[in-house]
């Protein structure tokens, strides 16, 4: 009788499952096992060619220059980013949840970034760094700077400038992902290290710090796949060039470049989303291990 | 009873998920009874057989004025053969198109932009075209052979555009403007210009892209791309070609919109932060629904190395390869590339006809702001040159920022360009 309740019930969770693994296989999984067989071919999905050729794929990725800049470029871009904004958001979060006045309004303010467009976000920074822009001026004015710089047309500062706006719109998502783990920080730690004397400081270093481990992790996974895969920001910003001189090229714009317009070579635009997914698998798996999120547990 | 309960949620989602095909297929049926009704209400005699099909065309989005004559165009040709026509809409074009091209959902009828079409032909998801069923004999030149591989035409061109220079008469005189484009950058006129200006306005806007700088790039008989493939960048006349509109973006006569914050030179030209740019027909509509008032004077580009020059941008429709509704396509193609059809959409959206009988027929002439454009596609370079553009413009446009920030000269960035160029068009 058991086993047939048993069975029943096994059948009852297929049941509910299957919708979302039929929907996930066909969407999800087959692609990926589609991405992976055409990274070992020479495609041309248009016509229907295939022709096995091994590794080449794979071996043009560590021979290309193209490559090997692009792959620089994100992991300089994500070196950068990702402490920056996670610092930041947990910072700022810790004051908003401080008791300063207004500080639902400031909270809201906070929050807007998040809510514009990556697109109109791009337009908007290279508007303000653009040549007669307000950054400009504003350094002018101050005498910081004795002329304008063409941030945009820069190779020295383009990155720079999407790397600012890439903080500035990904940090108060983080910072309301921390916001809402600070609620969670038992408030009796706080006073026993009141007790004890502690000072603010110390308090942060030494309880909301570690107490937040799990939430860090969170918020430094999601940074670095987003800041990895970062694409739109540099296809807008150059023009889809990567310019000036590579250095907004990121390995996710080359893989667009690869795979459509005028140059069909799928083959080597998915070996290189294969190895990039492979690089975010290890590079967060590193920063997971660095956080040691689960040691609290 | 959880039993039950378990057992009608399961039986519910089910019921939902097999719903949810047989409620495609609902609407596909009223569809075809719609089209029936289409059918008969259809007074046409013309392409009867071909009465109640239903094609899908593709394009990009435009401006209103060009939904609208494009609707209007649709409109008056399911009146006429009782064909329907399904709009789809795509905003990254080619990207999109491709992908469904692959998926083979693609639509029956699709925009083909010329510097796109030896690709797409290439391919061959495009099927050959018949010169006389589609009168191409009253077509200019340049713009059906934009579409011409071999002895075969594969999309019949639905208009065009070139670029002429445009000016603000408020500052411009138009008899001060030198009538070499030499003169233009190299000479006095822009720096005594910006002297009369407001402090925030440049006197003129140019463009790092190849898309506008190939005519004078190939001035003289140069060539950008050399054994069909290759980058020839830094070709030593190519490098001559390029160097006064270089110079002028060094010494700051010259800015990109992107210099001034805008995201191009319409935007820079109409919220006057600069007075003089080289921009396509495409403005007059954005500059009339936006700054109604601005008084602007158009003129041809001045000559370079003593020759007339301008870009000519032509789109054309071609049918897709694997289309299953050839006859309707073919239809629909001929009546928007026909008199009638072209009239109602050049004339709507402000763009050129690419037939000669339509501009009579329309008195596009008479529109003073276009003249310059439509003389312009006598002597027009067309933006098409095979299948490898696309890498050679993007090294251009990567290294050309160099070269006015002076951090590399205009021959050395070139030769960077071509190099790079070369080495992604033998990897792949």
């Amino acid at each position: 009788m058991a086993s047939k309740r048993k069975k029943y019930e096994a059948a009852q969770g297929i049941g509910f499952l299957s919708p979302a693994m039929i929907v996930i296989g066909i969407f999800v999984m087959s692609s990926i096992v589609f991405a992976l067989y055409i990274s070992f071919h020479k495609v041309n999905l248009f016509t229907g060619y295939y022709e096995f050729i091994g590794l080449d794929n794979y071996k043009r990725i560590f021979t290309d220059t193209k490559t090997r800049i692009a792959f620089i470029n994100i992991l300089s871009f994500v070196a950068v980013v990702v402490p920056v904004q996670t610092i930041l958001a947990l910072v700022m979060a810790a004051v908003l949840n401080a008791n300063i006045k207004g500080k639902v309004g400031f909270r809201t303010i906070y929050f807007l970034p998040t809510l514009t467009s990556s697109a109109a976000l791009t337009m908007i920074f290279m508007f303000l760094f653009s040549l007669n822009g307000p950054v400009n001026q504003i350094a002018l004015d101050m005498n910081i700077l004795r002329e304008s710089i063409n941030f945009l047309n820069n190779p020295r500062f383009a990155l720079k400038v999407i790397m600012s706006m890439n903080i500035w719109s990904t940090v108060p998502f983080f910072m309301t992902v921390y916001l809402a783990g600070l609620q969670e920080v038992p408030k009796s730690i706080y006073e026993a290290s009141d007790v004890d004397g502690a000072n603010s400081f110390q308090k942060f270093m030494h309880i909301t710090i570690p107490q937040l481990k799990p939430i860090t992790t969170f918020v430094l996974l999601m940074g670095i796949i987003g800041t990895f895969q970062m694409f739109d920001q540099a296809y807008i910003f150059s023009n889809g060039s990567g310019g000036p001189e590579n250095s907004t090229l990121t390995v996710a714009l080359l893989i667009y470049r690869n795979a459509f317009g005028q140059n069909n070579t799928m083959g080597f635009a998915t070996a290189m989303s294969i190895v990039l997914s492979i690089v975010v698998f290890v590079v967060s798996f590193i920063a997971q291990k660095l956080n040691k999120s689960e040691s609290l547990y | 009873m959880r039993r039950f309960l378990s057992m009608a949620l399961l039986g519910i989602l089910v019921m939902g998920l097999l719903g949810g095909c047989t409620g495609k297929k609902q609407e596909s049926q009223s569809n075809n009874s719609n089209n029936a009704s289409t059918n008969e209400s259809s007074d046409s005699h013309e392409e009867q057989s071909l009465e109640g099909k239903q094609i899908v065309v593709g394009r990009w989005g435009g401006n209103d004025a060009e939904t609208a004559a494009f609707n209007q165009m649709i409109t008056d040709f399911t009146v006429k053969t009782g064909i329907k026509v399904e709009e789809r809409i795509y905003s990254d074009y080619n990207t999109e198109l491709q992908a469904e091209l692959i998926g083979k959902t693609a639509p029956d009828v699709v925009y083909v932009d010329a510097y796109m079409a030896p690709f797409y032909i290439g391919q061959g998801i495009l099927m050959p075209l018949d010169s006389e069923e589609f009168q191409l004999d009253q077509f200019y030149d340049s713009l059906k052979n934009a579409f011409l591989k071999g002895n075969q035409y594969f999309a019949i061109s639905k208009d065009y555009s070139t670029l002429a220079l445009y000016y603000n008469k408020k500052w411009v005189n138009e008899d001060d403007i030198p009538t070499s484009l030499e003169e233009l950058w190299q000479g006095d006129f822009l720096a005594t210009l910006k002297d009369t200006l407001p402090q925030d306005v440049v006197s003129m806007t140019y463009n790092q892209d190849l898309a506008r700088n190939l005519f004078y790039a190939e001035a003289d008989g140069a060539s950008v791309i050399k054994d069909e493939f290759y980058s020839n960048l830094g070709d030593r006349q190519v490098v001559d070609n390029l160097k006064p509109l270089m110079d002028a973006a060094i010494e700051g006569k010259i800015k990109t919109p992107a210099d001034l914050g805008v995201g191009w030179n319409g935007d820079a030209f109409g919220n006057e932060k600069t007075a003089i740019m080289i921009e396509g027909n495409w403005v007059l509509g954005f500059l009339q629904q936006n700054f109604p008032d601005m008084d602007y004077g158009v003129i041809e580009i001045p000559t370079f190395k003593e020759k007339q020059g301008t870009m000519v941008f032509t789109v054309g429709y071609g049918i897709n390869s694997a289309s299953k509704e050839v006859d309707a396509a073919k239809a629909f193609i001929k009546y928007a590339t026909g008199i009638e059809g072209m009239s109602t959409w050049t004339t709507g959206a402000g763009v050129l006809p690419s037939r000669m009988d339509v501009t009579e027929a329309t008195k596009v002439t008479d529109d003073i702001y276009k003249v310059p454009h439509i003389k312009g596609a006598e002597y027009a370079t067309p933006w098409q040159k095979g299948t490898t553009m696309d890498t050679i413009n993007n090294e251009y446009k990567n290294y050309i920022p160099s070269v006015i920030s002076g951090e590399r000269t205009l021959e050395d960035a070139l030769k960077h360009a071509e190099d790079e160029a070369n080495k992604t068009i033998e990897a792949n």
